[in-house]
C-alpha cells in the first residue's frame, strides 16, 4: 500500500533537495527515503524538475541599464489629478444641491420674514408668535385719538389715552388686548376725519369685495364702526430663496462644467 | 572598486559608482523580469525603472545582499506591471517568422554560442518552462525563478521577497509540485536528457 505524501512531506523533500534542512530533519528524511519507495520516487521527481528548470537558458541583458543624470533627476511634480476626481466631484455637487433643497435654509424662507426683535424670547416664553402687525383701518368709526397720531396728548377721550392709545398707530406692534372693546366702541364724537389715502387703504375693500365709496372712503351704513384689519403684504422673502437658488444654480453649473469636461477630455492612451 | 565601496560612494550621490553596481547585476535583474513577465520589452522597461527606483531609494538600503535588495526592486516592479496588465490587458506583439506565424520565443535573445541543434533543444525546453512558469501564481513564480532558474539561496530569496524562510520553503515546494505536473505534459517534446522518466513520476 502506497503512503500518500502530505504537503509537509513535500516541503521537507524540497528543502532536503536544496540542503536546507536541520541535521535532525535531514536524518529523518534520509531514513524515509531508504525505507519508503514512494518517498524516493517523489524526491526523484522533484530533483528532475529542478534539473529541467536549471537548464532554462539565461538571457543577456539586451542593452546597458546604466543610469544617466537625466534619468535620476527629480521627477516633475504631477499636476493635481483633477480629472480623475471630476466624476465623483460632479456627483457630489448634484447630491449637495438635492440636500440643499430639503434642508431648511438658514437665512431664507420663513425665518426671513419680518420678525419682531423679541420674537425668539416670546417663543421661549411659550407665547405664540404674533402675526404680522395688522394695519387697523377705521371705516367710519372713531378716529384715532390725537395722541395716537403723534400729535401729543389732549383732545378726544381722555380715558383712551395712555398705553392703549399707542396701539392704533399703523406700524406699531399692537398687543391683542389693545384691539378690544375701547377702540371698537363707536364714539359719538365728531365725524371721522377722512383717512389719508395710503396705498394700503386704497387697496382695501369691504367684505363684500366692493368699496361703496372708494374715493371718499365712506362706508356703507351697516359697516360703520367696524374695524377691518389688513395684513400687510408679506415682507419680501425672495432674498432668502433667491440666495438658496443662486447657490444651487452655481453648484449645478459647476457639476455641468465638470461633466462636459469629462466628456470632451481626451482619454489617456 | 568592490561592491561595498561602490555602495558607499553611490550613497554619497556618485552615479558612476552606482552604474558599476548596475553593470554587475543587470543580467540577473533582466532575467528575473523576463521570466516573471515573459516579454522582453516589458522586462527591459521594468529593469530600467527598477534601477532608477533603486538609485532614488538607495538610502533605504540597510546592508545585507545588495543583489537581493536590487532583486526586490525588480520583483516589485514586475508585480506592478502584472497588476497593470490585469487592469488593461493587451496582446503582446510577437515577432513573425517567414510564414508570418508568431514566434513565441525570440531566438535572437538566446545565447548565440550554441549549435543549431542545441538551440532547437533549448527552445523546446524554454517553451515548456515558460509555459509552465506562466501558469503559476505570481508569488510562487518569483520564488521558483529565483531558486531553481537563477540559483539563489533561500536566505537571499527571503530578503529579496521580504518573506520569512518558512514561506519561501513552502512556496517553493508547492511551485515545484505544480511544475512537475506541468512539465510531465511536455515529456515527449523535451530532449531525452530533460525528460522526466515515467518511473520517476509519483
Amino acid at each position: 500500500m502506497k503512503t500518500r505524501l502530505s504537503y509537509k512531506d513535500w516541503e521537507r523533500l524540497s528543502a532536503y533537495l536544496d540542503g536546507q534542512l536541520s541535521e535532525r530533519d535531514r536524518r529523518k528524511v534520509e531514513e524515509q527515503l531508504r525505507t519508503h519507495p514512494e518517498y524516493r520516487e517523489a524526491w526523484e521527481s522533484l530533483r528532475q524538475t529542478r534539473h529541467v528548470l536549471r537548464q532554462a537558458p539565461r538571457r543577456k541583458a539586451p542593452r546597458s541599464f546604466t543610469l544617466t543624470p537625466a534619468m535620476v533627476s527629480s521627477p516633475r511634480p504631477r499636476p493635481m489629478p483633477i480629472w480623475q476626481l471630476a466624476p465623483a466631484l460632479a456627483i457630489a455637487l448634484v447630491v449637495l444641491v438635492v440636500i440643499l433643497e430639503w434642508l431648511p435654509f438658514p437665512t431664507g424662507g420663513s425665518t426671513m420674514r419680518a420678525q419682531a426683535p423679541g420674537a425668539p424670547q416670546m417663543e421661549a416664553l411659550g407665547l405664540s408668535e404674533p402675526t404680522p402687525t395688522p394695519v387697523i383701518v377705521y371705516w367710519g368709526g372713531p378716529p384715532p385719538p390725537p395722541s395716537a397720531m403723534g400729535m401729543g396728548g389732549g383732545g378726544g377721550a381722555s380715558d383712551m389715552g395712555g398705553s392703549a392709545s399707542k396701539g392704533v398707530v399703523p406700524g406699531y406692534p399692537l398687543l391683542p388686548s389693545i384691539t378690544s372693546a375701547p377702540l371698537m366702541a363707536p364714539s359719538p364724537s365728531p365725524p371721522p376725519a377722512t383717512p389719508q389715502a395710503t396705498p394700503e387703504v386704497r387697496a382695501l375693500q369691504g367684505p363684500s369685495g366692493e368699496s361703496p365709496n372708494p374715493i371718499l372712503g365712506l362706508p356703507a351704513p351697516e359697516e360703520r364702526g367696524k374695524i377691518y384689519t389688513a395684513t400687510p403684504a408679506s415682507p419680501s422673502i425672495s432674498s432668502g430663496i433667491s440666495l438658496k437658488r443662486l447657490i444651487q444654480a452655481g453648484l449645478l453649473m459647476l457639476a455641468l462644467v465638470l461633466g462636459i469636461g469629462i466628456l470632451i477630455r481626451k482619454p489617456r492612451p | 572598486m568592490d561592491e561595498a565601496q561602490c555602495i558607499a560612494r553611490a550613497l554619497e550621490g556618485d552615479l558612476e559608482a552606482f552604474n558599476q553596481l548596475v553593470l554587475a547585476y543587470q543580467d540577473s535583474a533582466y532575467n528575473l523580469a523576463y521570466r516573471m513577465l515573459n516579454d522582453p520589452d516589458a522586462a527591459a522597461d521594468v529593469t530600467q525603472s527598477a534601477f532608477i527606483a533603486a538609485y532614488r531609494s538607495l538610502k533605504t538600503y540597510r546592508g545585507g545582499s545588495f543583489r537581493a535588495w536590487v532583486l526586490r526592486m525588480v520583483t516589485n516592479a514586475c508585480y506592478d506591471e502584472l497588476r497593470r496588465r490585469k487592469r488593461r490587458p493587451t496582446v503582446a506583439l510577437e515577432p513573425l517568422n517567414r510564414d508570418e506565424e508568431e514566434i513565441e520565443s525570440p531566438a535572437w535573445l538566446m545565447d548565440d554560442h550554441l549549435s543549431p541543434e542545441e538551440m532547437v533543444q533549448l527552445r523546446e525546453v524554454e517553451n515548456a518552462i515558460t509555459h509552465c512558469l506562466q501558469d503559476l501564481p505570481e508569488d510562487f513564480r518569483a520564488v521558483v525563478i529565483m531558486v531553481d532558474v537563477e540559483g539563489y539561496d533561500y536566505a537571499e530569496v527571503s530578503q529579496a521577497l521580504g518573506k520569512p524562510l518558512g514561506t519561501i520553503k513552502s512556496r517553493l515546494a508547492r511551485a515545484r509540485l505544480r511544475l512537475r505536473d506541468c512539465l510531465a505534459g511536455f515529456a515527449e517534446l523535451l530532449p531525452a536528457r530533460f525528460r522526466l522518466g515515467k518511473e520517476e513520476m509519483a
